[in-house]
């Protein structure tokens, strides 16, 4: 399909669901009432708006960042949840939750995204420390410590839930389900602080990531400061997804999904890839977050169990596709 | 002029290269000969700067190679590697355009230069296919198209590793006319080859490499004898024809 059909359908789609979402909602809103002083603008600007800004800015990011680490790794099944980053700002934030208790509100609420913002970025700064060889950063080593620390962050967390309290265990355990319910304003304030520096400086890497996937030998070659390049990358993708991760838990499948979606749209250049990744991960996490809302309303499901039980069967469909264009090869 | 001097370089205790001397010359084609493991790649690897030596340099005229801007080492130097990792399904249109990238071309320069190098391989029908789906000899033709879409007009120093490992007879001859024409450029090439035949028709200088050691290096009458291949290979070379060029068969006839 052409890249302007796509970015014009794309373009068309998110003003939709944006829509979709203000006006989804156990509290029936029409848009003419929402500069009033009633409750339904309090409910549209406290609880709606944010909401939105935050499934737009979460879903973005973690389609952006899904496709650079794919990039980066050169293969297109990798995931910021491989490397560990995910599994460390949980266990992170994990800690802060149930070692502080309720103190954890302190700071206006920002004790916790700051701990798992803290505690992803720490884990992406430790695998690429534990796997720098003589050649340069080895994709291969770094893959298997993200398993390796994903495995530990888990056990943690599992042993956080034996030590945690009722309450506590309840907050946890939600919060690892991946949740959009946590939004307010000053929320979203620390995650722009993350997502202005990455969807700004990211696209500007689209054609040097294309380089990497020749190769690194072959990108150095080309003129590229392979080691320079790399080490960006992993600071903006710990960037974003930990930011994410600290306000809504795990999201997983959007960073996975989303690139190979794109992929299938326009093709791997990540001068397209990644602008119209971050495009389609802020439409399809909107849509999820809106069925979620609406599957057992006026109550709502967790995000992450919608983006996973859409996206896991879909990722196996894309599997068994890859495996049949294999065979025939 | 690129020039090696008393190069060595080691890993793990063991010696790659040792007192490596070597000098590429605009407009001559250097064919490195020698046994698996004899470390011809490890030399073209120091000689592009990717690597520094251990001891020893490597200079691009006066310039110190591994003191060389990347940006600049990229549009004096182009390299074929033996690895070729690239597994996303690009064009392969867009996979020579990325060679362009170091030569900062507009639009319609860009355009113009990638379909030239397709046309140079006789890649033109197959531009618009996905770069994955092709078999290994077409994916080395556009591998190499790319890299020798990268040796524009400021290129001096043009480095192949095994180019025409996969490719079948007629487009190895191809890939050799490709060659000469660049090196008529005035482009100093130095291309590493295990057909002795080829060698013999492509090579300016000759330099057999044996355990990381300069086992002999000149013109090919005086280097490529069957006595020094022989010995070179650990295995019997014959020679056949001698005029214009020598022609090898491997093993003994009667």
């Amino acid at each position: 399909m052409s890249h302007r059909k796509v970015v014009l359908g794309f373009s068309c789609l998110l003003p939709l669901v944006m829509l979709v979402s203000l006006l989804t909602g156990p509290v029936s809103l029409d848009l003419t009432t929402i500069f009033d002083q009633s409750v339904a603008a309090q409910v549209f600007w406290q609880l709606r708006v944010p909401r939105l800004l935050l499934t737009l800015l979460a879903g973005g990011l973690l389609a952006i960042t899904g496709a650079a680490a794919q990039s980066l790794f050169r293969n297109p099944l990798a995931d910021p949840g491989l490397i560990g980053i995910s599994a460390g700002a949980a266990l992170s934030a994990g800690v802060m939750m149930v070692l502080l208790g309720s103190s954890v509100y302190l700071l206006g609420g920002l004790m916790l995204p700051l701990a798992a913002f803290a505690g992803g970025v720490l884990t992406t700064l430790l695998v690429a420390r534990l796997s720098v060889t003589l050649q340069g950063v080895s994709v291969t080593n770094m893959l298997l410590c993200g398993i390796a620390i994903n495995a530990i962050a888990l056990a943690g967390l599992g042993g956080l839930k034996y030590l945690a309290g009722d309450q506590q265990l309840r907050q946890l355990s939600f919060w690892m389900l991946g949740s959009l319910n946590h939004s307010r304003w000053q929320d979203l304030l620390v995650l722009l602080v993350a997502a202005v520096p990455v969807l700004w400086l990211l696209p500007r890497y689209g054609q040097k990531l294309n380089l990497l996937l020749l190769g690194e030998q072959q990108a150095s070659l080309l003129g590229l400061d392979v080691m320079r390049c790399k080490r960006v990358m992993i600071l903006l993708i710990a960037l974003g997804v930990g930011a994410v991760v600290a306000l809504t838990g795990i999201i997983g499948f959007v960073g996975l999904v989303v690139p190979h979606l794109v992929r299938l749209l326009t093709g791997p250049d990540n001068r397209r890839l990644l602008p119209l990744s971050a495009l389609l991960g802020a439409i399809l996490l909107t849509l999820a977050d809106i069925i979620s809302r609406l599957l057992v309303s006026p109550a709502e499901l967790p995000v992450g169990i919608v983006t996973a039980l859409v996206g896991g069967p879909f990722f196996l469909l894309l599997l068994t596709r890859r495996k049949r264009e294999l065979r025939v090869c | 002029m690129l020039k090696a001097s008393g190069i060595c370089l080691q890993r793990g205790g063991k010696t790659l290269l040792e007192d490596i001397n070597l000098a590429l010359r605009p407009g001559e084609i250097t064919v490195l000969l020698g046994p698996n493991g004899a470390g011809k790649s490890t030399l073209l690897g120091l000689l592009s700067g990717l690597q520094p030596p251990d001891r020893g340099e490597v200079r691009l005229d006066e310039q110190l190679l591994t003191e060389l801007d990347p940006q600049l080492r990229a549009r004096f130097m182009a390299m074929y590697t033996q690895q070729q990792p690239l597994n996303f399904p690009f064009r392969v249109e867009e996979v020579v355009a990325l060679g362009c990238y170091p030569l900062m071309l507009a639009a319609d320069a860009m355009t113009a230069r990638v379909r030239d190098s397709l046309a140079q391989f006789e890649l033109q029908s197959l531009a618009q296919r996905d770069y994955t789906s092709l078999s290994g000899g077409e994916q080395q033709r556009v591998q190499v198209a790319r890299v020798l879409a990268q040796a524009g007009a400021e290129c001096q120093v043009l480095l192949l590793d095994e180019p025409v490992s996969e490719m079948d007879l007629k487009y190895q001859q191809l890939l050799l006319q490709r060659v000469r024409a660049v090196a008529d450029r005035g482009v100093a090439v130095c291309c590493v080859l295990h057909d002795l035949n080829l060698a013999a028709q492509l090579a300016d200088q000759v330099v057999l490499l044996q355990q990381g050691r300069m086992f002999g290096v000149g013109p090919v009458a005086e280097v490529m004898t069957a006595a020094n291949l022989s010995r070179l290979y650990g295995a019997t070379v014959t020679q056949v024809v001698s005029e214009p060029q020598p022609v090898f068969v491997s093993g003994l006839i009667s």
